[in-house]
């Protein structure tokens, strides 16, 4: 089965996307499997709503492990079938914490592994001073995507205020790839995340 | 697959783990391999490319090289449009290999293909180092392939040209020349997207070259034939190389030329020279026009100083 991979730097929105993609697939139960930096996996049931309440958070670094789901999507007669993982945030230069250094870890064995790669930057903070959301990390992410192939850009939070400026700029800066605007808000670019998806599988 | 990832750099993994490095620095090591940063960002540069590509086309003859490069520049903009449209694009081993007689333009080729691709993005500087078997194979063990890794070190982001390849299988089975091939092969691997490797040399020679080392015939997808010129298409070159140096040739000095060359073609073969024989007669006959023009006292016109005659040109 193909792997698809969510990346990108920390609280850019992956979770978020995660779970309302899921809901977005008509899927009312989520069964997770959870793959902690230990080794150690378990799977966990939740609703739509369980999980949009226990999964996401304000603060970066919630999503510590690595969670898989299984989608089946239908394509003419049949379906076809992928794993999507949501993965821990990577971030920029040295980090301190143990735990958080181990769970990134285990976001690049999983980006080694995947067959598709969604690379999500959060567009609403591009601009802002202090904690701008696109760093040298995610010149890296792309330009290791786009020598992979089947790689593309989620830019994220295109509702929130200056959003569709900072998906412009990332539509100048990373012109070699396709950039597919997506919001959580309004449900925004999943037809298309869904088609590029089912284009690589 | 995974074990293998993590153990090759498991070293990296566990300084980062440890705390030691940052992430972009563990992530170029892994994923980047430290090398392969610059690639496939290199801007397209339209003047480069449209000189470049008139230059081709203003050379005589060599129609298939003129069809190839056609097909190349298209395959690299439908693969940037694939790209700009979330589509799979494989990197394209543009290695290639000139099979021809001395003086039918290979050299000339390769340098403009450095230019090209350079203007198209595909190479970062387009350079083209020009080298031979002497500046590959050492002389004690070891040697061969440090010698190898400098030359590959100097032309990357351009062209490595190879004359007269086929003298790295010289010498059997103990020679040197294999250790080189093998180097060779290994650096064009590694750095196969800023490098483009070109082998050239005698058409018989290359064949059988190539058929005797299985490695490489895959590993060069383009041959590239490059004819013998015709006697007409020589004479078409004089007179572009003529016309570069504002030279003019009279009716009978151009019968002569062709009379010259004919006679040359006839007698050595493969080993006529094509157009650097041209060349080679053009330059010693505006030297003995000089000469001509000096011994004649008395003042020369314009029409006298760029004027080359019947007597000019002489057989050497």
């Amino acid at each position: 089965m193909k792997k698809c991979i969510l990346i990108g730097k920390s609280n850019v929105g992956k979770t978020s996307f995660f779970v309302s993609f899921v809901e977005y697939l008509g899927i009312k139960r989520l069964n997770i499997l959870f793959k902690g930096p230990q080794g150690g996996f378990q799977y966990r049931s939740y609703t739509t709503e369980m999980a949009k309440s226990l999964l996401i958070s304000e603060s970066p670094f919630k999503t510590k492990e690595i969670c898989e789901i299984g989608i089946s999507v239908p394509v003419y007669k049949g379906n076809k079938v992928f794993q999507l993982q949501d993965t821990s945030g990577i971030v920029d230069g040295m980090c301190r914490d143990d735990e958080v250094r181990k769970s990134m870890v285990l976001t690049f064995k999983t980006l080694e592994e995947a067959g598709i790669i969604l690379h999500m930057i959060d567009t609403s903070r591009i601009f802002r001073r202090g904690e701008s959301t696109i760093g040298p990390i995610d010149d890296q992410i792309n330009l290791y995507g786009t020598n992979r192939g089947s790689y593309c850009i989620l830019a994220s939070k295109t509702d929130l205020e200056d959003g569709e400026k900072g998906y412009e700029l990332l539509r100048k800066k990373y012109c070699n790839s396709l950039v597919i605007p997506v919001s959580t808000f309004n449900q925004r670019g999943y037809k298309e995340v869904m088609e590029f998806v089912v284009r690589n599988l | 697959m995974n074990l293998d990832f993590m153990n090759s750099q498991s070293y990296y993994v566990n300084s980062f783990k440890e705390g030691k490095i940052s992430t972009n620095e563990v992530f170029d090591k892994i994923f980047l391999s430290g090398k392969r940063r610059k690639l496939q960002n290199n801007a397209v540069d339209e003047v480069i490319l449209s000189n470049s590509i008139a230059e081709l086309n203003s050379l005589i003859g060599l129609n298939n090289v003129k069809t190839l490069v056609d097909e190349l520049l298209a395959y690299s903009d439908i693969q940037r449009k694939r790209r700009e449209n979330g589509l799979n694009t494989e990197p394209m081993a543009l290695h290639m290999v000139f099979k021809g007689n001395p003086g039918t333009g290979k050299t000339t080729i390769a340098r403009l293909l450095g230019r090209i691709f350079k203007g198209k993005g595909l190479l970062e500087t387009g350079h083209l180092v020009e080298i031979e078997r002497a500046d590959l194979v050492g002389e004690y063990i070891g040697h061969t392939a440090q010698k190898a890794r400098d030359q590959i070190k100097k032309a990357l982001g351009g062209i490595l040209f190879i004359d007269e390849a086929y003298s790295l299988a010289r010498g059997g089975e103990k020679d040197f020349g294999k250790e080189a091939i093998d180097a060779l092969v290994k650096g064009m691997e590694d750095h196969k997207d800023n490098l483009i490797l070109i082998l050239a040399g005698y058409k018989d020679e290359m064949d059988s070259f190539i058929k005797t080392n299985p490695g490489l015939k895959s590993r060069f997808p383009i041959h590239m034939i490059f004819d013998d010129y015709s006697l007409e298409d020589l004479l078409e070159i004089a007179e572009l190389m003529l016309e570069k140096r504002q030279y003019k040739i009279s009716l009978s000095g151009r019968a002569k030329l062709s009379q010259i060359l004919a006679s040359k073609r006839a007698r050595d073969g493969i080993h006529s020279g094509n157009a650097r024989l041209v060349r080679n007669l053009i330059e010693s006959s505006i030297r003995k026009q000089a000469v001509r023009l000096k011994t004649n006292k008395g003042d020369h016109t314009i029409e006298d100083l760029m004027m080359l005659t019947r007597e000019d040109f002489i057989e050497y």
